[in-house]
């Protein structure tokens, strides 16, 4: 399947980081902040890595996570033909009623994704982050396989860290 | 050729000055030069063993005596260390600023046997973005370092067997990587013959 | 530089000003994917002719529907991906943005869908659009020409809505 010149790039992995508070279902406002999935959409592959005490709620199974990956890649790409003006690159930010959707598309049409916290600002820095992690750990390694799942220990670790960070810095405000 | 004037040309490579200025190459080109050495290194053998012990390792030895010549004419008035503790400290500190800009993390004598000694890097450079499967093993990419400590070495006149390997460390999520100098025999007698 | 997703929008798009003339288009479908109004203010570009565009926005948010439903981090047991939810079933988006619009959707309990898309920059529109859902109650529901289920032909409501979506900054 193929929308304009683009080819479709599915993959996911996913990192969840529950937030510390006791009652997880209620936002706090501006004190908790959670980062729930960190994904990358690239080439026909799902994978889900680092799952942190990911809890029941959150989880999806191999097959539903590849069929929102693709679902995703395709309201991406009529997103942009459903522009009122020309030069529209697809959604960068989907709000729904439980969480936010930040989406960064790089140059190659691999789409990196994070689902936070209503509200949740700065998340395009993260993703940027996230981008320059993949680059350096995923692509700079000898043994992953272009468009196959990311098993990179390094690229996990540095993950974690970045989220972790990030969460700290808003703790901290 | 056409269109070049300005830059001056040397007829011969010897004419050229050896600066020593700093020339550094970036950090993601070599990264990604290596990951491609190794990648097309992996497609030439059988199993994982020859990859490192001799693709790697062959492939660094020819670094190290390139390394060697060129260190001894630039910082040793052409000559070579030809003790054992000096050309240690010779791979530890001038080989190791030459190529990776730093002094190397440590250079320490192996308790269990005289003629074992190692040099320790946190993070070696090489291995900076690479992560080694799980079904690769101990695998490590360190074996390229290994070769040229070992082309050093070679060249120098102090045979010896270089292996790479990762060491974990306490409190640490990534292992550190020792690269293990096992001289030869003939080495250890001529070191004690000169006292 | 647009590589990459582009978070800056493109300069040639119109400063966002406070008279309002923020709203690009807006479309108003029923739950069986008619659509009984659309409404243009300042669309440059067509790339569809305008029943295929119809089509492509209500399965686009049907798509994005069931995709949030599905993504849900809160709610443990979810529906299958695809499988149609009834209005106010599962969770749902309230709005999404690129580099060039922002389209803000409402869903009423009747399975009305109100679409709004508007400049990239625009505020929270929820309030608009309850607004707007509010004037459609007054002037489509409450008039006793008009057949439920048809496209919305009532000069009164089209003009009032002109003007409110004028005044939205």
């Amino acid at each position: 399947m193929r929308f304009g010149s683009r080819r479709i790039r599915t993959c996911v992995f996913a990192l969840n980081i529950r937030q510390v508070s006791n009652d997880s279902r209620k936002p706090t406002g501006s004190g908790f902040r959670t980062v729930f999935r960190v994904g990358l959409i690239y080439s026909g592959f799902i994978f889900e890595s680092g799952l942190k005490d990911y809890g029941s709620s959150g989880r999806m199974d191999t097959n539903d996570s590849l069929r929102v990956a693709s679902l995703w890649h395709s309201m991406h790409a009529i997103s942009q033909q459903l522009s009122p003006i020309s030069g529209c690159f697809g959604i960068e930010l989907l709000q729904a009623d439980t969480f936010d959707l930040h989406c960064f598309q790089s140059l190659t049409g691999t789409k990196f994704f994070v689902v936070c916290e209503p509200g949740t600002q700065h998340m395009e820095g993260l993703l940027k982050h996230i981008y320059e992690l993949y680059t350096d750990y995923v692509l700079k390694n000898p043994f992953y396989e272009m468009e196959m799942p990311i098993r990179c220990e390094l690229f996990d670790i540095n993950l974690t860290q970045a989220i972790q960070k990030d969460r700290v810095a808003l703790l901290a405000r | 050729m056409i269109g070049v004037g300005k830059i001056k040309q040397y007829s011969n490579v010897l004419d050229k000055p050896l600066s020593k200025g700093k020339q550094e190459v970036s950090l993601s080109a070599f990264a990604f030069l290596f990951s491609e050495l190794v990648q097309y290194n992996q497609t030439q053998v059988d199993n994982i063993a020859e990859l490192e012990r001799s693709r790697l390792e062959d492939a660094g030895y020819a670094v190290g005596a390139r390394v060697l010549e060129l260190l001894c004419h630039r910082d040793k008035g052409n000559r070579r260390e030809t003790r054992l503790l000096g050309i240690l400290s010779f791979v530890h500190s001038t080989v190791w600023k030459v190529l990776f800009g730093k002094v190397a993390d440590s250079l320490e004598k192996g308790t269990e046997h005289e003629d074992e000694y190692m040099i320790s890097e946190k993070e070696l450079l090489v291995n900076r973005f690479i992560s080694i499967p799980k079904d690769m093993g101990t695998f490590n990419c360190g074996a390229f370092v290994a070769g040229i400590v070992r082309g050093v070495l070679d060249g120098a006149g102090f045979p010896a067997v270089v292996t790479a390997h990762f060491v974990p460390v306490e409190g640490q999520q990534r292992p550190r990587t020792t690269i293990l100098i096992k001289f030869a025999e003939e080495v250890l007698r001529r070191e004690a013959r000169l006292g | 530089m647009q590589f990459f997703g582009g978070t800056e929008i493109s300069p040639s798009l119109p400063a966002s000003t406070a008279s309002g003339n923020n709203g690009h288009m807006m479309y108003v479908f029923n739950r069986n994917g008619v659509c009984l109004l659309y409404r243009e203010w300042n669309r440059p570009l067509h790339t569809l002719n305008q029943q295929q565009d119809h089509k492509l926005m209500f399965g686009l948010l049907f798509s994005l529907k069931s995709l949030t439903a599905k993504m849900d981090p809160t709610t443990p047991d979810k529906a299958n991906l695809g499988v149609p939810q009834l209005p106010g079933q599962g969770c749902s988006f309230h709005s999404f943005r690129t580099n060039t619009y922002k389209l803000t959707f409402m869903e009423s309990p009747s399975g009305i869908k109100i679409i709004l898309v508007t400049h990239p920059r625009t505020g929270d529109l929820r309030e608009s659009l309850k607004y707007i859902y509010n004037l459609y109650v007054e002037y489509v529901v409450k008039n006793p020409l008009y057949t439920p289920g048809t496209p919305i032909r009532c000069e009164l409501f089209n003009t009032t809505l002109d003007q409110y979506v004028r005044s939205i900054s």
